[in-house]
């Protein structure tokens, strides 16, 4: 019921005057528990009301089960960008707790997913990253900036074995994002695996000539360098090749084709008419 | 249509200055030119795109598109074809690397492509020029790895131009020297690697829109590491689940339809050159090339350029050029 514009959960058992001062469902669950009108109004209330018990056959889960729910279902979380606290809330906790038999009361709150369950996700889905990533031989190395939603920048260092993957994310904060500065800040986020030269087996060899030159490639940590042709980053990736970090760099080459199609769209005098659309629209 | 203004009920006077813009522009007019030329581009661009597209792919479509502009597009002035074909050059000169040439030498898919540009392609350079380099930066002072880099690579530009390029559906570049390079042991090692490489930073831009995803205008309190680490579960968990994407990689059709110009258009300059007793455009580059090094001359002394190849001229039909690049242009 509504009471000065405010909702208000009233108890409607006949007879009975209670009703809460703030709507919150957890008090009045416990009153309706509690309430003997209630009670003997509907009488399977309290059943439908109380966690479901466990079955007498299945032993109660341990904690390190309980602990594999929580970080599958943080993970499930993380991976459909849910809010950390989505599930921190007497409702889903109570579903949780119905659906699994009164085991599993959902993956915490917001710190406990945020803090711990975050870590262990974010650890055991990189090791498997670094170990698709160090199999992979003729990685590429790509970076690439972003002014996000708050709005500050952030950099992105992915390697390609040939799928991307993130190795990791870097901010300059203050300092310019100038090549030296982003440089450093490329090479000092990057798993130290990565950043050191591979040691070079014979298997790895095949039967090519023995070369130190040729070792000397195997084991570069990276082959190639790619970013946009912003003028900091061709610095960028030009010193990278400099400092041993790679082999070679290049330019992105869809960006490439991306000016070829402005160059198009000039000479054609498309881009007049895009111009005059737009104006028109606005 | 913009006079009626039937976008506002109440309506606003437009200004004359709109309607000078759209007279000026003729965009229809523009756009039914430049069409068929942005849709080639933009088909390129996603071909790029792809995570396994191999670094060949850069200069054998850029070949493909000159071609395309100097046989293609009657529709578009011959100055501002020849302006295109100039900045194609000018930007791979800009943001390449030789290494992207010895790339398209090690695809055999992309054979009858380094014949397709016959004058300097980066800046004073031809094709064998920049693949020359890259191998001289490859080795740097090991002489031994040169040669043997050298050898192999005779060796193996034989096989292919013997084999008028491949056919069909090939796998992945990097795949077919693992399974068919064992004659060419030292540039196996390279080659696989050389062209697994990346040719484009899509996967940089790709996971931005995850990022959208964990941190957004309503969602957007969350501390810096936290955004980091979820940021890099969610794009690396969907990664994880397609990793084995050079052995699923299917070249596009836009790829094979590059090629097939190419092919038409290098058969029909050795026709030319044949029937006038002298080089046309578009000849080979190894015909002409006056760089000198041995193994230019060696291509040379193979005549890799119509000998090796599969097609004659009598083999094209008239007008088979034009018919290859309206495939280019369809849908």
């Amino acid at each position: 019921m509504e009471v000065n514009r405010r909702l208000r959960l009233s108890c409607a058992a006949p007879g009975c005057s209670y009703h809460a001062r703030v709507a919150n469902i957890t008090r009045a669950t416990a009153h309706l528990l509690a309430c003997p009108l209630a009670k003997h109004t509907w009488p399977g209330l309290a059943a439908a009301l109380s966690p479901r018990r466990l079955s007498d056959n299945k032993p109660p889960p341990s904690y390190a089960e309980i602990a594999t729910w929580a970080e599958q279902c943080a993970a499930l979380m993380f991976q459909s960008g849910l809010a950390f606290g989505t599930f921190d809330n007497p409702r889903w906790r109570a579903f949780f707790l119905n659906i699994s038999g009164g085991r599993f009361s959902g993956p915490g709150d917001c710190r406990a997913v945020g803090g711990s369950l975050l870590q262990s996700v974010f650890d055991r889905v990189f090791a498997q990253v670094l170990a698709v990533v160090a199999a992979h031989h003729g990685r590429t190395l790509t970076c690439d900036g972003i002014t996000d939603a708050n709005p500050r920048g952030a950099y992105n260092v992915i390697a390609c074995a040939p799928v991307p993957f993130i190795m990791s994310v870097f901010r300059l904060g203050v300092n310019l994002s100038t090549a030296e500065n982003l440089l450093n800040g490329l090479v000092s986020s990057l798993p130290q695996p990565l950043t050191e030269p591979q040691p070079v087996s014979a298997l790895l060899r095949g039967r090519a000539i023995p070369s130190a030159r040729l070792d000397a490639l195997l084991g570069s940590p990276f082959w190639a360098t790619v970013t946009d042709n912003a003028s900091n980053m061709v610095l960028m990736r030009n010193k990278a090749v400099e400092s041993g970090l790679c082999i070679m760099a290049y330019g992105c080459f869809s960006h490439v084709v991306n000016l070829l199609a402005e160059d198009v769209s000039k000479q054609s005098g498309l881009h007049l008419g895009i111009k005059s659309a737009v104006t028109v629209f606005e | 249509m913009i006079a009626a203004n039937r976008h506002n009920t109440t309506g606003f006077d437009v200004p004359d200055s709109v309607f000078l813009a759209v007279d000026q522009a003729t965009p229809a007019s523009s756009a039914a030119v430049a069409a068929p030329v942005l849709r080639i581009l933009f088909r390129m661009s996603a071909s790029l795109e792809a995570d396994a597209s191999p670094l060949s792919a850069v200069v054998g479509l850029l070949s493909g598109f000159v071609v395309a502009l100097r046989t293609g597009f009657p529709e578009l002035p011959e100055s501002t074809r020849s302006y295109l074909v100039d900045r194609v050059h000018a930007q791979l000169a800009s943001f390449g690397d030789p290494h992207v040439v010895l790339a398209l030498f090690l695809n055999p898919f992309f054979a009858l492509c380094r014949h397709a540009d016959d004058g300097a392609l980066w800046g004073t350079r031809t094709l064998a020029g920049h693949r020359d380099a890259a191998i001289e930066r490859l080795a740097g002072d090991d002489v031994a790895f040169r040669n043997a880099v050298i050898g192999d690579l005779g060796g193996y530009i034989t096989h292919v131009d013997s084999a008028a390029g491949v056919d069909g559906s090939p796998p992945h570049p990097a795949t077919w020297w693992r399974l068919y390079g064992d004659s060419w042991p030292t540039l196996q090692v390279v080659a696989t690697r050389l062209l697994s490489l990346a040719c484009s930073s899509a996967g940089s831009e790709r996971s931005f829109k995850t990022l959208s995803v964990v941190l957004s205008r309503t969602c957007n309190r969350t501390h810096n590491a936290h955004v980091d680490r979820q940021w890099s579960v969610v794009f690396n968990s969907r990664q994880l689940n397609r990793v084995n994407a050079v052995a699923m990689y299917q070249r596009s059709r836009k790829e094979k339809e590059v090629v097939g110009l190419v092919r038409v258009a290098v058969a029909a300059a050795a026709a030319g050159a044949r029937a006038g007793g002298a080089p046309a455009g578009g000849a080979p580059a190894a015909e002409g090339d006056d760089d000198g090094d041995d193994y230019d001359e060696r291509d040379e002394d193979r005549g890799s350029g119509d000998e090796g190849g599969a097609l004659e001229a009598e083999d094209i039909e008239p007008g088979a050029v034009d018919g290859e690049v309206n495939i280019l242009l369809a849908d």
